[in-house]
């Protein structure tokens, strides 16, 4: 092909690529066109083409410039926000329904909406420790820690967790603080709230890491720890990093782990569970690493 | 597998259009809404950025008539990136869900490696939910 007609065909190419969002392929349309108009000087007489190109190149830059540094968690219209909220819960019940829809309004960054949701379901008592950690995590999430500390505070003063319940977010929250590096002395629950009701009942732990025994591979008997990402009832979410490529080839979807420490804020417990979900995260600050579910089946 | 409520007599069926970004699965769906105006029951959300690259998902509710006096509701939704993990991929929403998938391919060449890529995540996904 005439070096003439390749330029073109590469100044074209650059043009559909940019009008399709293509920024990366556009550019190297562009950079490839620059460079051969360079090694052909005596035959392209237009000067003025490599400023041109220069210049769309710059374009091109700005807008990719733009796109990484847009907020990572921008608030969407309402509209948006109800169809995450209903269209992304699953649960038959009606109020762990609700409570997962406000769990993927926080998953997909909708902070606000997420803690607007959570604070209307602290009315519902079955649910309501697992509500109050979601508004920490929420607070967290966007390193609100003075509101975290803030609200914590505000249910001390009140009547809708009993001691044993305040104690437990207490610890959750100390933990929190004390894994980000943050010196905060939380104060203790005072004792003239209600006595706590659920005493009797079973609750599920809140687990803040997990030390995974690995039975296979090169790191056969070696136990790597792990922070909890998300948890939702017994099953809690933890991030690998895909440089850890020992571990994930061997902690596949339906794996059963004999051997799990699980850590919670009072106490650390050996148990059972399997993994349940995987996958890889394409983009996002987490990019490149590995989801995984992890289903506690006996503590 | 579609979900049947047999007390509303009420059929629906969940469509994830899956695919490389920028390879066209918006426009699918702005093209069926546009085409489709009459089925359409609700609204077209599309959750996006400033510019107009897809956020989070694009959403579009449509119903496409009775099969044995049953109404038939379709909701089709794109999903960008890892949101597909963040909130379908549970054992519990795939099996409540009643999914199903349509992978949208990129027409140009230079996107060949990732429509694969894509198509290969697609599929370990897939296998890991089971």
């Amino acid at each position: 092909m005439d070096v003439r007609e390749r330029i073109k065909t590469l100044l074209q190419q650059a043009e559909i690529y940019q009008s399709q969002g293509l920024l990366n392929e556009a550019k190297n349309s562009y950079m490839n066109a620059g460079q051969l108009i360079k090694k052909n000087e005596d035959i392209i007489k237009n000067k003025s083409l490599l400023g041109s190109i220069a210049a769309k190149v710059r374009a091109i830059n700005d807008e990719m410039k733009r796109l990484d540094e847009s907020p990572l968690h921008k608030e969407m219209p309402e509209q948006v926000q109800e169809v995450i909220r209903t269209k992304f819960s699953f649960s038959a019940d009606e109020n762990l329904r609700a409570l997962e829809g406000a769990v993927a309004l926080a998953k997909f960054g909708q902070y606000k909406r997420a803690l607007k949701e959570f604070h209307t379901l602290m009315i519902r008592e079955d649910i309501r420790m697992d509500v109050a950690k979601n508004i920490i995590r929420c607070h967290m999430a966007t390193d609100m820690i003075e509101d975290a500390v803030a609200q914590y505070v505000q249910w001390t003063g009140g009547t809708q967790f009993s001691v044993t319940q305040l104690g437990k977010l207490r610890f959750f929250l100390q933990n929190i603080l004390e894994k980000k590096g943050i010196e905060r002395e939380l104060p203790l629950p005072e004792e003239t709230v209600r006595e706590d009701k659920e005493a009797a009942q079973e609750e599920v732990l809140d687990i803040s890491s997990v030390g995974i025994t690995v039975s296979e591979g090169p790191k056969k008997g070696e136990t790597i720890e792990f922070d909890v990402s998300f948890q939702s009832g017994n099953v809690i979410n933890i991030l690998i990093s895909s440089k850890d490529r020992e571990v994930l080839e061997h902690l596949n979807v339906g794996l059963t782990l004999n051997q799990v420490q699980f850590y919670s804020p009072i106490a650390m417990f050996n148990g059972k569970a399997v993994v349940s979900a995987k996958s890889k995260i394409e983009s996002g600050p987490k990019e490149g690493f590995y989801s995984l579910d992890i289903k506690i089946k006996s503590i | 597998m579609a979900n049947i409520n047999l007390k509303d007599r009420e059929i629906e069926c969940k469509i994830v259009y899956y695919g490389p970004g920028r390879c066209g699965k918006t426009t699918n769906l702005e093209y069926i809404f546009k085409t489709f105006r009459k089925q359409v029951t609700g609204d077209m959300v599309c959750a996006k950025t400033e510019g107009d690259r897809t956020l989070f998902f694009d959403f579009l509710p449509m119903g496409i008539g009775k099969i044995k006096g049953f109404d038939v509701r379709m909701q089709l939704y794109t999903v960008s990136g890892d949101k597909v993990k963040i909130c379908f991929h549970t054992q519990n929403g795939i099996k409540r869900g009643g999914w199903g998938l349509c992978f949208v391919a990129d027409s140009l060449d230079v996107r060949r490696e990732k429509n694969v890529l894509s198509l290969k995540d697609l599929h370990q996904n897939l296998k890991n939910t089971g």
